[in-house]
């Protein structure tokens, strides 16, 4: 074991001496609400590596969506983090000022986040979308052709054909909107990269081809993904890791397998055996 | 028998603003029996021309070509009378539950105009009524009184089928009628569809892009690829041993705890198809040459229809 574990922690550790990507400890979340204050993230410890998908699954509310959003500084009033730290490339990203934060936005983690598809602009066309990443220095250093050729290798990751960089949003299917989502989030290579539900809303076979673009990018870059859904059939395709949570809890964190097919903790448990079959057992009529 | 509901040859075609031609349903036929109650799934992804079949069915979009048959006669030549009954017996509950209630009102509303509209029964019989619809979709009367923000989109969907109920329909058009509920609650709007069939005998129409639902629900399955049906057989079967390639990559691509996705899809198609040829040839990888310029008509196989070429010669490959 090489990083220091808390005693008192869920955490599960790769017996490696890895530098995860993203490694978050104690992690406290509370909403100051005018009844008194209500912790909705209470203190939990994960850590994302390298070239890995770490899943995150519970039902809604759970905390999953806000312990990300917490992370990339993100909270909306009254929500606030109370404590811990998330520490990526050796900075804990929990203590920047929010200048700091938004330089380590996009560079060192990226954000694709629910529905992202629908954010994309509607008046510009990808290619330049895809540069809104830079800082305008950056993009003032850099010839058309230079742009041009970063542009259409970055499309080219994920599948998409150079053409689309002239086209707009609404010229673009579903899956080819959120395989632009995954292009612009890996623009800066980040060394970690959190996809809240990147694939809901679409058909299981475009469903597919999305989330097969995820891990090429993710095994091609290194990046490491976390991973925020309630598909745990889903997370069984993607996932290295999957981290159950509820009411603000870890309550199971392991290999993907270990936890879906041999759930120790009796929500886990509860939460796999009541997913929805396809060609399983019907349940009784 | 007649059927309760027969399209035959159901065939639209949208114009595309920038001059070209839409196939939005390519001769499609569904029969629902006049029994046993059925549920029917018609399944699809975006574009697959499903809920243009469910609103063809419902009159709301005209058909280019083919008919609409209800118990023996066909819908265009309904007198208005003979409309106004098969809009009474023919209801429909659609995917969005918040938009289907004016916030003004409180949810009785609904359900006491549907009453007075088709003049279902005396006034003094509407609560009794009411009360007993809401019971049968697992609701206390008492959310009648509420207004639509007091309640959940699964509550507020399962009013809308009792507000389907209440006209004692043959026939329930829903379409996507869970995809905009919560996760936790889709079972039991799929309760309220089996109840009504079993203990009503009202058959579905179930349109949705999730198999997952379908196979739960389901009596049959309609499986839609670009306005074309491409597989029609009992629900279990179909999911369970799918036989048109379109189809076997769907189930395939249904993320499950059990199993890996074989392999990966290669993105861009291996070839170009036509709009008159199979909506598959592209990707397929058993396509015949024939698969590229028409359609393959849907053929019995088995316990279903499949719309393959390439299914076809290999049965009579093994009948040979």
């Amino acid at each position: 074991m090489s990083a220091p574990t808390n005693p008192a922690s869920t955490r599960v550790r790769t017996p490696s001496a890895r530098v995860p990507a993203l490694d978050v400890t104690g992690l406290r979340v509370v909403y100051d609400l005018p009844s008194g204050p209500v912790e909705a993230v209470k203190g939990i410890d994960f850590a994302v590596y390298p070239g890995e998908i770490l899943g995150f699954v519970g039902e809604s509310g759970c905390g999953k969506t806000t312990s990300a959003m917490a992370i990339l500084g993100l909270l909306s009033h009254p929500g606030r983090v109370a404590g811990g730290r998330a520490i990526v490339n050796g900075v804990d990203l929990l203590s920047l000022s929010t200048t700091e934060l938004r330089r380590a936005r996009w560079r060192s983690v990226a954000l694709i986040p629910q529905g992202a598809m629908n954010s994309l602009n509607p008046t510009m066309k990808i290619g330049r979308q895809l540069l809104e990443v830079f800082s305008s220095d950056a993009l003032r250093r850099m010839s058309k052709a230079e742009s041009d050729a970063l542009v259409e290798s970055r499309l080219d990751t994920v599948s998409l054909p150079p053409h689309v960089k002239g086209l707009y949003p609404h010229e673009l299917s579903g899956g080819m909107k959120q395989r632009v989502c995954i292009a612009m989030a890996s623009m800066l290579d980040p060394q970690v990269i959190i996809a809240d539900e990147p694939t809901s809303a679409l058909d299981v076979v475009v469903q597919r081809v999305v989330a097969q673009t995820l891990l090429e990018v993710c095994e091609r870059t290194k990046v490491g993904v976390l991973l925020i859904g309630h598909d745990l059939g889903l997370m069984a395709q993607l996932a290295n890791n999957v981290a159950v949570m509820k009411d603000g809890e870890i309550v199971e964190l392991g290999a993907t397998d270990q936890v879906l097919r041999r759930p120790t903790h009796p929500y886990s448990q509860h939460l796999i055996s009541s997913i929805p079959q396809v060609g399983g057992h019907r349940s009784e009529q | 028998m007649t059927a309760l509901l027969e399209v035959h040859g159901a065939d639209k075609r949208y114009a595309a603003p920038d001059g070209s031609v839409v196939h939005a349903l390519r001769s499609v036929d569904l029969s629902i029996p006049d029994a046993p109650p059925t549920i029917v799934t018609v399944a699809g992804e975006s574009g697959s021309g499903k809920t243009t079949l469910a609103q063809a069915i419902l009159g709301l979009v005209p058909l280019s070509g083919g008919s609409i048959t209800y118990r023996g006669r066909e819908l265009s030549t309904l007198d208005a009378a003979s409309r106004r009954k098969y809009r009474r017996e023919v209801q429909a509950v659609f995917q969005d539950p918040y938009g289907a209630f004016n916030p003004f009102y409180k949810v009785r509303h609904p359900l006491e105009l549907s009453l007075r509209n088709f003049r279902v029964a005396p006034r003094a019989e509407h609560a009794a009524l009411m009360a007993d619809a809401v019971k049968l979709v697992g609701l206390d009367p008492a959310v009648l009184d509420k207004h639509p923000h007091q309640l959940s989109g699964g509550q507020r969907q399962r009013l809308m089928f009792a507000r389907a109920y209440l006209l004692r329909p043959r026939l329930v058009v829903a379409d996507e009628p869970v995809s905009m509920v919560d996760a936790s609650l889709r079972r039991s709007i799929l309760d309220v569809m089996r109840r009504m069939r079993d203990e009503e005998g009202i058959s579905f129409i179930y349109i949705t892009h999730d198999l997952a639902t379908a196979y739960e629900v389901s009596d049959r399955l309609l499986l839609m690829l670009k306005g074309a049906v491409v597989e029609d057989g009992p629900t279990a079967s179909v999911v369970e041993r799918p036989q048109h390639p379109y189809a076997r990559l769907l189930m395939e691509s249904v993320p499950s705890v059990e199993r890996r996705w074989p392999g990966r899809i290669e993105v861009t198609g291996a070839r170009v198809g036509t709009p008159e040829g199979c909506g598959f040839y592209h990707r397929c990888p058993v396509a015949l040459d024939a698969c590229r310029a028409t359609m393959p008509p849907l053929e019995k196989s088995g316990d279903r229809r499949v719309a393959c070429y390439a299914d076809e010669q290999s049965r009579q490959e093994g009948a040979a």
